[in-house]
């Protein structure tokens, strides 16, 4: 079975696993695997191993860099790699090759990892799933009739089947947590500006994060280590102090005050009984271990889903508009049909919604106030069949992601188990701005007690 | 607010520079645009809100742009 990137780190400095070897099994199972899964858009089996090369020797030297030298990633095809191919799942991108890798992918390379390849994407970051691209969209490992959800549909899908240790996301309205979700692993939207966004193409400015997939919350607090920091040239990179984001990792939950969105997901959006219970069960685990837990109400569901759909909506038109009215049936048909709603949205529309959204802050900052922790469903249901996903889903019912990306608190997507058919449930464990340790934490804690890591799809 | 109709869904697509079939043009106005429609009436929030009440920016004085 695939290592966590934690058991690997700790195989590596005492020298008992090597990178190359470790390389050559993910991609071995790249191989075996990706032609049903469909989770790459590019392998790059070469660049691997002449990194792997590199790591093990540092391994030899003992120089290694740190936990995450010599692992297996693979970057979501929106992060621009220097020489590589970066389409974004899109045939308008289809022959673009940056000249220079995005910042979090440089600051990756830095610390080690091997780059086994570029990621499957929904269409630059919200068209999917498609049928229509150049390229098939993901498939869920755990039943591959089944939706990855996304964006980060690649990256979900292959850290799932174990054919990378962790990869990278973004996170516009839960396209880190979705995948995540429904794939059975874990993902953080870190606090808004605590990753730079430069070079990795974007859907929405304002409400665009970077952050990490990984098997277990403690693997996406190693590559979270690594991609956060502040970055002069994106203008909404924090200059804030980076903490150890795995200090917490291991840690009580004892005094922790957690607060449960339950009308989220009782009355706003009533999710299947299995998510239902992956909500009840965590509450129940963070209970057991002393946190103290209570009911907490937020606005409605459809208030922060509508600020944040037409805030991303009409920032994805005004970048996408010198290009789609001239090549709009280059785009697939549900990128385009998503834009067009940016089309026709006035400046007034754009503008209230952003005065909804302060006012969304300031009542999630309110109710938050006594509490450390909120805990939110992580899904509406299980992975649904891939063809019976709409190109309206998205839309048409609002979803437990929006309010964290509209207000930019981080928000961990942990397994909580499985639920319908053998799939994955989850929950979202979200915290104060630059708080992710105590995300890290607690999120840590309803993994171990309700993930299930020992079981990975079968295949 | 008032809602759009079909014909003047498709004049601000076409100001918008998208010339669309009218097949696509209703398709999106019938299936997608209905739940736009409501999301724009939910940020107005009945109209309660006060006047001086301002918008979330990114941007700030001290920008490095």
């Amino acid at each position: 079975m695939t290592p966590t990137i934690a058991e690997a780190a700790r195989a590596i400095a005492a020298r008992t696993l090597s990178p190359v070897e470790l390389t050559e099994a993910c991609l071995a199972r790249v191989e075996a695997r990706d032609p049903v899964l469909h989770a790459f858009i590019l392998r790059t089996p070469e660049r691997a191993l002449a990194d792997a090369r590199a790591a093990e020797g540092r391994q030899m030297r003992r120089t290694l860099r740190g936990p995450l030298d010599g692992i297996p990633i693979g970057h979501k095809d929106i992060y621009e790699t220097a020489g590589l191919p970066t389409t974004a799942h899109s045939r308008l991108l289809a022959d673009h090759v940056p000249v220079a890798d995005a910042q979090t992918v440089a600051q990756l390379a830095g610390a080690g990892v091997v780059l086994v390849g570029k990621l499957a994407t929904h269409e630059f970051a919200i068209g999917g799933p498609s049928f229509d691209l150049p390229w098939p969209p993901a498939r869920n490992p755990w039943e591959t009739t089944r939706f990855t959800s996304g964006s980060s549909s690649g990256t979900g899908a292959a850290v799932a089947d174990g054919m990378i240790l962790g990869g990278t996301g973004s996170d516009t309205g839960g396209s880190i947590r979705g995948p995540a979700a429904l794939c059975g692993i874990a993902g953080i939207k870190p606090t808004y500006g605590r990753c730079s966004r430069r070079g990795i193409i974007p859907l929405s400015f304002s409400l665009d994060h970077a952050g990490p997939l990984a098997w277990t919350a403690e693997d996406c607090a190693l590559l979270l280590q690594a991609m956060a920091g502040h970055d002069p040239l994106d203008p909404a990179s924090a200059n804030v102090p980076v903490p150890d984001f795995s200090a917490g990792i291991g840690g009580s939950v004892q005094g922790l005050r957690v607060g449960v969105a339950r009308h989220f997901h009782e009355r706003d959006n009533p999710v299947t009984p299995g998510c239902a219970r992956a909500v009840e069960d965590a509450a129940r685990v963070l209970a057991a271990g002393g946190a103290a837990v209570r009911d907490v109400t937020l606005p409605p569901l459809m208030d922060y889903q509508s600020a944040n759909s037409l805030i991303l909506h009409a920032e994805a038109w005004a970048l996408h508009e010198p290009w789609i009215t001239r090549r709009f049936h280059e785009y697939g048909d549900v990128m385009r049909s998503r834009l067009a709603m940016g089309a026709v949205m006035s400046a007034t529309d754009y503008i209230q919604a952003l005065r909804r959204r302060r006012e969304l802050v300031a009542a999630t900052r309110a109710a938050m106030a006594d509490l450390d922790l909120l805990l939110v469903a992580g899904a509406q249901s299980e992975a649904p069949l891939i063809e019976s996903v709409s190109k309206w889903t998205a839309v048409a019912k609002p979803g437990f992601m929006a309010p964290f990306n509209l207000t930019g608190l981080p928000s961990l997507s942990v397994c909580a188990g499985f639920g319908e058919g053998g799939l994955p449930v989850a929950v979202q464990v979200v915290g104060h701005a630059w708080q992710e340790p105590t995300v890290f934490r607690a999120g840590h804690v309803i993994e171990r007690e309700l993930g299930e890591r020992g079981l990975r799809p079968a295949g | 607010m008032p809602s759009l109709n079909q014909a003047e869904f498709a004049t601000l697509l076409r100001r918008a520079g998208l010339d669309l079939p009218e097949a696509e043009i209703s398709d999106l106005y019938n299936s997608g645009f209905q739940s736009f429609a409501a999301m724009m009436e939910n940020v107005r929030a009945g109209g309660s809100r006060p006047r001086e009440a301002e918008p979330a920016h990114i941007f700030s004085v001290d920008d490095k742009a």
